[in-house]
């Protein structure tokens, strides 16, 4: 329909879910730990341990075939534990839709700060580790690397594990919620400096 | 054969694609050097006139020829997606013009699309038409950048002057509806900015008819230009399996033989009732590139085209006046249009708490909107899948085995964007 | 000849780790139109002219060096296109070399990363040569107060003309141009300090 939002809760997204969901129950069983929950649009949960199998099967699948890795990303609930969200979108042009990949990832550093906050950046060792899924997509490899860039979240297998948007010296992750977002102060008014508040950590919704 | 045929035939398509298929993990740890000594390292970047922007390339050369390429981006990032954590959802809107800035427009109507999909909403008819107007227009003027640059690399500098000419029309039709001639923002969440003056649909009617032509003034002065087939034919050839692999998508998928097309595949604002052709290549090569973005740019001249003929009067925002701001003269003799002026100007609306994705067809591929939202007036975390990303990454495929002169045809063939890859 | 004042040499330093230098109006920089022989000429009549004449010469011809950067370049572009057309102004040629250049335009968001580079590229540039801070990222930083940009390129390199706009218009940056012109022009007409 014209004016229908795009896949919003359509027949062919759902269904599109479901066939995904049903080929990695029958294939690989205790792979996947249900979907999010999360709307208009529920993802996939992950296994850690099991992550490069399914994505393998997703590729692989003649029915399937997710052969066009869209992204890698990101989400930090601070207040929430396990801490980060990673979340894989693949898209398949035989199915002509995407499916939603998420793995929950605990944080294992001591409280990662950035270049203002009270304590260092995490080293590689004291990182989060997960599988690295380069090796069923090399095109996922540029991801990963900025998710370690950005979130400090290390890629078991990853053939080429360094920052990608910051210099290579720099300290810190910026898009955790604890790195403050350093901003110039600006005074607009004669009552004092305003500051951004990005530093301000929000929690999970409920 | 003489020594150039020999050249050339060692540079032919099928040669090409075997060595820059060889997987890019491989290359990097495997960097053989040659008997007579290492490879000489070369820096190209990021200030460079033919990087298409701050990208630096570490190439390994031996002699002309790259052994060794490694993109390192990052000269322009922002940090747009920690920016985004900070302001309310409208004041975002002015941050997506910002990276793809050769389309702000196409930008504006992705994350437009992905907050209306949150909140449950779709704008009226002729908001939707309107949407794809300026989206098309804004692909043609983002082609025309492309071909001005990617020519004058390759020597044809009157593609650029003309590029820039037909540009200019485009930007006057912007700064008629907003006064902007880029950094428009006029695609908002809930609809547009405004409605269009009176003079809109003259204009973008005039422009139909007058850039038709264009494109086969372009393709008079390349398509069979023997310098410039010399210059790009068989170069960066890369199959569209190893293409789709490595997240490429757009222009340079379709040139590998795919037909693919987000516009197609999850079409949007009312995509699926326009009447166009997907133009697809052959041999993935520059030249195929080429010939692709020229028919596109005639195939979104024939979508602006039927959807201006489509526009009837109506409401250009949804009705809801938690998101979008009441009409201006209401605020002369209406409490509630204050009260709702001053929440959405300075707390902003808070949609309900979830998570999505919505992808749209940027002139150079997939351009996708992931947002986290937390039911708050903020996002929690908009991530934007920057179709340039994964160009960027394909370069090594496409150069190593080739001269350097051929890198620089092979950056303009890609047409990415810093400002999307590095955000 | 007078003080030849240098800023320090901080090339290699990350940006990041840069103390503000603020150098806008503040750098002492060498006098445009001195010169060992005018120095022992001394005062007079016929040096004022050269010292106009070389002035205008350098103000008619000013090559700008590549330094697009992000949306402000594509609008520089646009004012070296046909419509708005720049060489009107002698800015013919975009140097692609800095050491060929007089004129760098920042047109665009200054990174973290970028910055070292930018310092490199201007110090490439042979004297005399100016900087227009193209738009108001380059400028001050922009919409964009953050972690990852500089907040105003006056940090690190100093600036003739300021740009404001986001991106400015082409007329704009033609002002701007134009106004460096006269900024020169009126240089000239300054006696130089000699000895």
């Amino acid at each position: 329909m014209a004016d229908a939002p795009q896949g919003a809760e359509t027949g062919a997204a759902v269904d599109l879910l479901q066939q995904v969901r049903a080929t990695i129950d029958d294939r690989l069983p205790g792979a996947l730990a249900g979907d999010d929950g999360s709307r208009p649009e529920p993802a996939l949960l992950v296994a850690v341990d099991r992550l490069v199998e399914v994505c393998r099967l997703l590729k692989e699948d003649p029915a399937l075939e997710f052969r066009l890795p869209l992204h890698v990303t990101a989400v930090d609930w601070l207040t929430r534990e396990p801490r980060f969200d990673l979340v894989y979108e693949l898209r398949s042009l035989k199915l002509k839709g995407r499916v939603r990949l998420k793995v929950r990832l605990a944080d294992t550093a001591p409280a990662g700060g950035g270049v203002y906050a009270d304590v260092a950046a995490p080293t590689m060792a004291e990182m989060p580790v997960l599988p690295s899924v380069s090796g069923v997509w090399p095109g996922m490899a540029c991801h990963e690397r900025e998710v370690f860039d950005l979130f400090g979240i290390r890629f078991e297998g990853h053939p080429d594990m360094r920052r990608i948007l910051m210099p290579s010296d720099w300290e810190g992750h910026p898009l955790r919620k604890d790195y403050v977002s350093f901003g110039e102060p600006v005074k607009f008014t004669d009552r004092g400096s305003f500051a951004p508040d990005s530093a301000v950590p929000r929690g999970a919704p409920d | 054969m003489s020594e150039l045929e020999t050249l050339v035939s060692e540079h032919d398509v099928s040669g090409a694609a075997q060595v820059a298929s060889a997987p890019y993990a491989e290359g990097l740890h495997h960097v053989a050097d040659t008997p007579d000594g290492p490879l000489m390292e070369l820096n190209m970047g990021p200030q460079h006139p033919s990087t298409h922007g701050v990208l630096r390339l570490v190439l390994r050369v031996e002699g002309e020829v790259v052994r060794y390429c490694d993109p390192d981006i990052g000269y322009l990032h922002t940090g747009f997606e920690k920016d985004f954590e900070r302001v309310t959802y409208h004041q975002c809107t002015p941050f997506t013009d910002r990276m793809d800035y050769l389309s702000p427009l196409g930008n504006n109507l992705g994350y437009a699309l992905t907050v209306e999909k949150l909140l449950g909403e779709t704008v009226p008819v002729r908001a939707q038409r309107i949407r794809v107007i300026l989206a098309e227009l804004a692909r043609i003027g983002s082609h025309l950048i492309w071909l001005g640059t990617h020519a004058l690399d390759l020597g044809a500098q009157s593609a650029f002057l003309y590029g820039w000419r037909e540009r200019e029309k485009i930007l006057e039709i912007n700064e008629m509806i907003s006064g902007v001639r880029m950094m428009t923002s006029f695609i908002r969440v809930g609809g547009l900015m405004a409605d269009t003056p009176p003079g809109f649909e003259d204009a973008v009617r005039e422009f139909v008819r007058y850039f038709r032509p264009r494109c086969d003034e372009y393709e008079d002065m390349l398509t069979s230009n023997p310098l410039w087939l010399d210059r790009t034919r068989g170069l960066g050839a890369v199959g569209p399996e190893k293409l789709m692999e490595l997240g490429v998508g757009g222009p340079v998928l379709r040139a590998a033989g795919v037909a693919h097309d987000v516009r197609r595949d999850e079409p949007y604002s009312g995509y699926e009732d326009y009447d166009f052709a997907i133009p697809t290549g052959v041999h993935s090569d520059v030249y195929d590139r080429y010939l692709v973005r020229i028919q596109e740019m005639r195939e979104s001249i024939n979508i602006v085209e039927q959807a201006v003929a489509r526009l009837e009067p109506g409401p250009v925002v949804i009705d809801n006046r938690k998101v979008v701001l009441p009409p201006r003269h209401e605020l002369d003799t209406s409490m509630e249009a204050v009260i709702h002026h001053f929440k959405l100007v300075t707390e902003g609306f808070r949609p309900p708490a979830g998570e999505l994705y919505v992808g749209v067809e940027g002139p150079r591929g997939e351009l996708g909107y992931h947002l986290v939202s937390d039911a708050s007036n903020k996002p929690y975390r908009l991530k934007v899948r920057a179709p340039s990303f994964s160009l960027i990454a394909a370069i090594p495929d496409m150069v190593v085995g080739g001269l350097v002169a051929d890198v620089v045809a092979i950056l303009g063939s890609l047409d990415f964007v810093l400002g999307d890859s590095d955000r | 000849m007078g003080v030849e004042a240098r800023p320090p040499d901080l090339t290699g330093t990350p940006p990041h780790q840069l103390a503000p230098l603020h150098t806008g109006l503040l750098l002492p920089r060498a006098p445009v139109t001195e010169s060992p022989l005018l120095s022992s000429l001394g005062h007079n009549f016929v040096t004022t002219t050269m010292t106009k004449v070389i002035a205008w010469g350098r103000y008619n011809s000013m090559w700008p060096a590549l330094f697009g950067l992000a949306c402000c370049a594509i609008e520089m572009m646009g004012t070296g296109g046909s419509k708005f057309d720049l060489a009107r102004f002698g800015a013919e040629v975009f140097r692609a070399s800095p050491r060929q250049a007089d004129l760098m335009i920042v047109a665009g968001r200054v990174s973290q990363k970028m910055a070292p580079v930018l310092r490199q590229i201007y110090d490439q540039m042979p004297e005399p040569k100016w900087v227009i801070s193209m738009g108001v990222c380059a400028s001050s930083g922009g919409m964009f107060n953050n972690y990852a940009i500089v907040q105003g390129v006056d940090k690190v390199v100093p600036v003739d003309v300021y740009v404001p706009g986001c991106p400015p218009r082409p007329e704009a940056l033609l002002d701007a141009v134009l106004k460096l012109q006269r900024k020169i022009r009126a240089q000239a007409a300054v006696p130089t300090a000699v000895g």
